[in-house]
């Protein structure tokens, strides 16, 4: 089963999902607890089938479908309703799994639209068991860091559209006053982007470990300036700002999400832009196409 | 607003301003190191200087965090704002790195630029070791403030030990380890290329560094048998009016088998004969089998038009170094293309002999390097233009004594990640 089979496979994704997300937003009266548990099961569903596809493609293709753009679209249309999903029965945050739906119905859609040449072959350098864990690794990090800057991209419209300024709020303050003023981006939900953070910093220290560990037996070096290497360091050099800075300023919200907000625009440049940068045409890291 | 009491620069405690400031000295004063000592490369002393330099380093920062704690610029240096600084300045640096192709050597970024003589932007950001970003003064001393930092805080929570400072303690001290032993350990780092021909009159211990100096290594190579497995090759529709590379229709490239069946467009392909290995009999033009060396992969294929039946057949063969391509041609600027294979492995039989005459039998394949004396062997190139015929590889050979030391940095930083992970930051 190949890419000719992938419309089957994504339409019902999307069915289930979006069936499954209307499910959560709409109110109801009673039952409200059958109606979550359907609408988590449509959504479970629509995941496995990506999960699904993405086995029977493996198959087929006899390597890990990790190596084109179209092919790792198809890992996060698989990992951001799952992130979704569990922040989902962890937090509650029904807005937070409608966004991952709708980021991964978009990766569909453009699979669906823009097919691209699937290559079938795999150079020498790329076969070897730190392959599958190294890229896995990374985008499920790369979903988890996308999902914490929605969240961040939610806070900074809303204090925009509304002037909620929670800027020069202390926490201790906004905690205590957190239901009295109406403060719509609150404190929950920093946390959760903070969570975020720090899940997929680990994962992104994870991928790029692997990757030293990979070169160091493909190429004799763990490091070596490859123009992927420095945007992944520069990513996790973004995160790491980040983080102290959340640490060191607790109070400081909207530097917090402006931080976060650049942070995924030098990820974004990491994971595609390499593709169009002039120094990068001999990376091992660019996707084939 | 809340209201701030304006403070006096440099009046403790010290914060961000005083770390931007002291930033762009040390940026200033890399730059003009860089300009005084021009195309001087400065690389760190070997075994034992470097050790000795790290372990001095290292104890002075504890001695200072330990003796000296109220002292209010090593307080600094230890706080979150010099460590959001000195952050914040590698993060600069890498950035240049990261948008600047860099280079080893003058002569590399001319023939990059392909001119004869640097002008414009180019001069400065190579006269400011920007084009080399990793030799470069502007690295060593961020290197250095980031590393002072990092030290600092990580002495901070180490002395005395607290539990529940262990995950901070395996991503802050891994992180230095890693950097101490990659930066010190750079210049004990032997990384050669050594070439390779059949035959046992070929026998070598001729390396060369990456910048192309000559060294005699105290044991032989000598390359027994180079091999390598290919993909079966692909089939193109191309169209040379549109310069159009078209693909079979449902996405899955077409690759050579024996009676297989694809669709181009509106062509129906049909594959008659394929043979791996074959030869050209110039008499007939066609190909036969043969398993001589030199030979090359051909197959017989019927293009059959869609909606007028009309019918094409004949040979397609990607050629060698031999062997010419062979087209099935539909018109002038039509025709279906056999790709040249891709590789799937390449691999070297190499027997290594040391001085007293021991000899060791090495398979070198990639991503499947030996070990061999404090060396790893890795496979690294052949003879592309002869292909699957090539009669020479080369290898890349690799001491790095420091590396146990970099992966243990490495293993405690993946400790630490696994420690996020699992307890989570809420812990605190």
């Amino acid at each position: 089963m190949g890419w000719i089979n992938f419309p089957v496979f994504s339409y019902t994704a999307l069915t289930t999902w979006v069936i499954g997300a209307i499910l959560l937003l709409i109110p109801l009266k009673k039952n409200e607890k059958i109606k979550d548990i359907i609408a988590n099961s449509l959504i479970g569903i629509g995941t496995l089938t990506i999960l699904l596809f993405i086995i029977s493609l493996w198959i087929t293709l006899e390597r890990p479908p990790l190596r084109t753009l179209g092919e790792t679209r198809l890992w996060y249309s698989f990992f951001l309703p799952l992130v979704g999903l569990v922040t989902y029965l962890r937090w509650r945050y029904k807005w937070f799994i409608s966004y991952s739906i709708f980021l991964a119905v978009l990766f569909l859609l453009i699979n669906i639209m823009k097919p691209e040449i699937h290559s079938k072959t795999l150079m020498p350098a790329l076969q070897s068991p730190w392959f599958v864990p190294h890229v896995i690794v990374y985008i499920f990090s790369y979903a988890l860091l996308a999902m914490s800057s929605v969240v961040a991209t939610y806070g900074l419209v809303l204090k925009y559209i509304e002037g909620s300024n929670f800027g020069n709020f202390s926490e201790k303050y906004l905690k205590k006053f957190n239901d009295k003023i109406e403060i719509k981006f609150n404190l929950k939900y920093i946390k959760l982007a903070d969570n975020l953070v720090y899940l997929g910093f680990a994962f992104l220290t994870m991928g790029l470990i692997f990757g030293a560990l990979w070169a160091k037996e493909a190429w004799g070096n763990y490091w070596t300036w490859d123009p992927k290497e420095t945007w992944a360091l520069l990513t996790w050099i973004s995160y790491m700002v980040y983080m102290h800075f959340r640490y060191a300023h607790k109070e400081k919200v909207n530097t917090q999400l402006w931080i976060l907000s650049i942070a995924f625009i030098v990820l974004l440049v990491c994971w595609f832009g390499i593709n169009y940068l002039p120094s990068a045409a001999n990376s091992v890291h660019v996707y084939s196409s | 607003m809340s209201k701030k009491i304006s403070k006096k620069l440099f009046a403790h405690p010290w914060k961000y301003k005083e770390g931007l400031i002291i930033s762009v000295v040390i940026f200033i004063l890399s730059v003009i190191i860089e300009l005084v000592t021009g195309d001087f490369i400065f690389t760190f002393p070997r075994f034992p200087v470097n050790l000795g330099a790290i372990v001095i380093y290292t104890a002075l920062i504890v001695f200072l965090q330990i003796s000296e704690k109220d002292n209010k610029i090593i307080q600094w240096i230890g706080s979150s704002p010099a460590a959001i600084v000195s952050i914040l300045y590698v993060l600069f640096l890498s950035t240049l790195l990261g948008l600047t192709p860099q280079f080893d050597t003058k002569e590399a970024l001319l023939q990059h630029l392909n001119v004869p003589e640097l002008s414009g932007k180019w001069v400065l950001l190579y006269k400011l070791g920007i084009t080399n970003m990793t030799d470069s003064w502007l690295f060593l001393l961020g290197m250095v403030l980031f590393l002072t930092t990092l030290g600092f805080v990580t002495a901070k929570r180490a002395f005395p030990f607290n539990k529940k400072n262990f995950g901070f303690l395996l991503n802050h001290f891994g992180l230095y380890v890693v950097l101490v032993a990659a930066v010190a350990g750079t210049s004990d780092k032997q990384d050669f290329a050594v070439i390779t021909n059949k035959g046992s009159e070929n026998t070598t211990n001729i390396a060369y560094s990456w910048t192309g100096e000559r060294y005699s290594l105290p044991f032989y190579f000598n390359l027994n048998e180079f091999s390598i497995e290919e993909y079966n090759p692909k089939l193109v529709y191309y169209n040379a009016q549109h310069e159009e590379v078209v693909h079979q229709n449902n996405e899955t490239p077409f690759q050579f088998k024996d009676n297989i069946k694809g669709e181009f467009d509106n062509w129906l392909i049909e594959v008659k004969e394929y043979y791996e290995n074959a030869w050209i009999d110039s008499a007939t033009q066609s190909f036969v089998k043969s398993e001589e060396p030199g030979n090359v992969q051909a197959a017989y294929i019927i293009a059959t038009q869609k909606n007028n039946d009309d019918k094409f057949e004949g040979w397609v063969s990607c050629g060698n170094i031999i062997s010419p391509r062979v087209n099935l041609f539909l018109s002038d600027n039509e025709y279906f293309v056999m790709l040249e294979p891709e590789i799937k492995k390449y691999m070297s039989d190499i027997d290594v002999t040391d001085e007293n005459g021991n000899k060791t039998n090495l398979i070198i394949e990639v991503n499947k390097p030996k070990k061999y004396k404090g060396w790893k062997i890795y496979q690294s190139g052949y003879n592309e233009k002869m292909g699957k015929w090539s009669n020479s590889s080369t290898f890349q050979i690799v001491s790095d004594p420091w590396l146990p030391v970099v992966y243990i940095g490495l293993f405690m930083l993946l400790a630490g990640a696994v420690y996020i992970f699992w307890i989570g930051k809420d812990k605190k």
